[in-house]
């Protein structure tokens, strides 16, 4: 009688644990997709980076050192209540924006950067990374 | 014997509930991939700009060949890119191959045919393919780029008096075989062997349509029976094209 007992605990215990470990192993399996997850800003700002590229607009802009129009294009393209700074750096690892492009410093709850690699359709075709720091709710 | 049936019969129960949770779990999580989720779309606009700028490399290239620059500058500037792509790791590892095609026309990528048929080409074409492996993301991607700047040129003349001829000359150019415009021209025109500038007569006159197409009129004094014409312009690209025509009466 009591070892009786004793086996549908056993019994009881064993189905727990088969449950347990699927639920857990269930729980875990969409979070092995999360590893790309990035919602919202950078997305965002890689997006921002495309529309202006996608007509030769930003190689223009970067390779003519044109940093007011840069700033202008970007304070277009992102929306108002993101703020960003933009860095350019070139082939040799060199930063090239000889003043600051922002619209007043990174600031917010949630802080993104984005990297953009850029041709400049230009004759000597020269390489820019451009780094774009954005910050917002 | 009846309490060890029923043992058998939770463990079995416990197993079909385990299966059953895991075969949800799966349906949603494929289901859910099915959505453009924001990581599915930060990935495509990461290819996409990849893309972007390969076609900016092949363009680049495009405009130094055609001013006149050593064909292998094609080549060089695709190993500066995707060296230089080859250094981001934001997905994983980034492979990008350029191949430069060779089919005639092309030679090593560019097609340069400036001949005298009325119609000019500069050209660039190469193939790529991207490669993004580790960290989860897998990209395996094909797409051809082709950059080519083509020039049409037609005209006639009418005889004003003598060897006096008014010249017409219309001009189309094309990006990859659309309307484009271009950014500036120079008509000449054949006069005893050498190349006159049309724009240096009197009654020179050109006339932009807005969409690609121009239209110039000059004259001039021309012997023979027909009128060669050389038409050379840089598209907005900053890629040069030149087409030459034998223009006729008409």
């Amino acid at each position: 009688m009591t070892r009786r007992g004793v086996v549908h605990t056993l019994d009881v215990f064993l189905a727990a644990v088969i449950i347990v470990t699927t639920l857990l192993f269930a729980s875990q399996m969409p979070r092995e997709r999360d590893y790309l997850e990035e919602t919202g800003i950078d997305s965002m700002g890689m997006q921002a980076l495309l529309v202006l590229d996608s007509n030769g607009t930003l190689g223009r802009l970067v390779d003519s050192g044109d940093w007011d129009g840069l700033e202008l294009a970007l304070r277009v393209v992102l929306p108002t209540r993101a703020s960003f700074n933009l860095t350019m750096i070139d082939e040799q690892g060199t930063v090239v924006n000889t003043r600051e492009i922002s619209n007043g410093g990174v600031t917010g709850r949630r802080i993104e950067s984005v990297e953009y690699l850029l041709v400049v359709e230009s004759s000597s075709c020269p390489l820019y990374r451009l780094r774009l720091q954005l910050g917002g709710q | 014997m009846a309490g060890s049936r029923r043992g058998q019969v939770l463990i079995v129960a416990a197993f079909a509930i385990s299966i059953l949770l895991l075969s949800t779990n799966v349906y949603i999580y494929r289901n859910s991939r099915i959505d453009s989720s924001p990581a599915y779309g930060t990935l495509v606009d990461y290819a996409q700009h990849i893309r972007l700028g390969s076609i900016h490399a092949v363009t680049a290239s495009l405009v130094n060949v055609s001013n006149g620059g050593v064909t292998s500058n094609l080549g060089d500037n695709l190993d500066r890119w995707e060296s230089f792509t080859r250094g981001d790791y934001r997905f994983g590892v980034c492979d990008l191959n350029a191949t430069l095609v060779s089919q005639v026309p092309y030679s090593d990528g560019i097609w340069l045919d400036w001949g005298a048929s009325g119609v000019g080409v500069s050209s660039a074409y190469v193939d790529f393919t991207l490669e993004i492996s580790g960290r989860g993301a897998e990209v395996d991607w094909a797409f051809p780029v082709n950059r080519t700047t083509e020039m049409r040129v037609s005209g006639s003349y009418t005889v004003i008096v003598g060897d006096q001829k008014a010249v017409t000359v219309t001009m189309s150019m094309l990006n990859e075989g659309s309307p484009a415009l271009a950014q500036s021209g120079t008509l000449e025109y054949l006069d005893s062997g050498l190349w006159s500038d049309a724009s240096l007569e009197g009654d020179y006159a050109a006339l932009d349509y807005g969409n690609g197409t121009y239209r110039f009129t000059f004259s001039a004094d021309i012997p023979g029976a027909q009128v060669d014409v050389r038409m050379q312009a840089f598209d907005v690209r900053g890629v040069f094209v030149q087409a030459q025509e034998a223009v006729s009466e008409g």
